[in-house]
């Protein structure tokens, strides 16, 4: 769980829609807020149904939050 | 309302089994060893010890986990995340490899005729190993996540 090929966009998006706190997309998506800062930071990969979870919140297609980064490789 | 912890309620969590277990069940094999060593190891009456030990874990336990119950309560009734179940399940596989060896361990023993002080000791802190290895293994888990 160190390091994860696959980038995202959360704290962007956590930005534009009113500066919300990462306590709060944790609510709303149903993890800890030390999850989604491990999610946030690449440290960790979360499922497809929380991956989806985070979309809608930001109503947003999957795309948009998440991008695999082709060559780079997990690192355990 | 309260503030938001640097540590989530699971990994404060571990940390107090972690410190509680390798505290007092270190003290307790210090001590055993050490009347072993001395040659005490017919006449020591570990028995006693040992309960006071456990008695101490469990109220010690008890306390500091309803403590932070209190402190985060909203976490500590919720359910685990799914990132909170994969690092118990990876502890739990950690722990499961340290208790195996201890029992071949003292399987071993037996075999070779050692005495009930060492066979049933050697099998407590195989179990006693067993549990820091899986409270260690989540305490560096959501350290290197953090």
């Amino acid at each position: 769980m160190s390091h994860v090929p696959i980038r995202n966009e959360i704290r962007r998006l956590r930005f534009d829609h009113a500066e919300m706190t990462q306590a709060d997309l944790a609510d709303r998506i149903g993890v800890t807020r030390q999850t989604v800062n491990a999610i946030e930071l690449a440290k960790y990969s979360p499922s497809l149904e929380v991956a989806f979870r985070i979309a809608h919140v930001f109503g947003v297609a999957l795309e948009s939050v998440f991008h695999y980064e082709a060559g780079a490789d997990r690192k355990r | 309302m309260f503030r938001e912890q640097p540590l989530s309620f699971r990994e404060q969590s571990a940390w107090i089994s972690l410190l509680a277990y390798a505290g007092l069940y270190g003290y307790y094999f210090v001590v055993l060893f050490s009347a072993i060593a001395a040659g005490r190891a017919g006449t020591f009456q570990y028995g006693q010890l040992l309960v006071r030990v456990m008695v101490l874990l469990v109220v010690i336990e008890v306390v500091l986990q309803v403590a932070i119950s209190l402190r985060s309560p909203k976490e500590a009734t919720a359910p685990a995340d799914e990132r909170e179940r994969e690092i118990a399940l990876k502890a739990t596989h950690v722990a499961f490899h340290v208790v195996m060896i201890g029992a071949a361990t003292i399987c071993a023993a037996i075999a070779l005729g050692a005495p009930a002080i060492y066979t049933t000791n050697g099998l407590f802190l195989a179990i006693v190993l067993a549990e820091v290895a899986r409270n260690t293994s989540q305490v560096v888990s959501f350290r290197r996540d953090a």
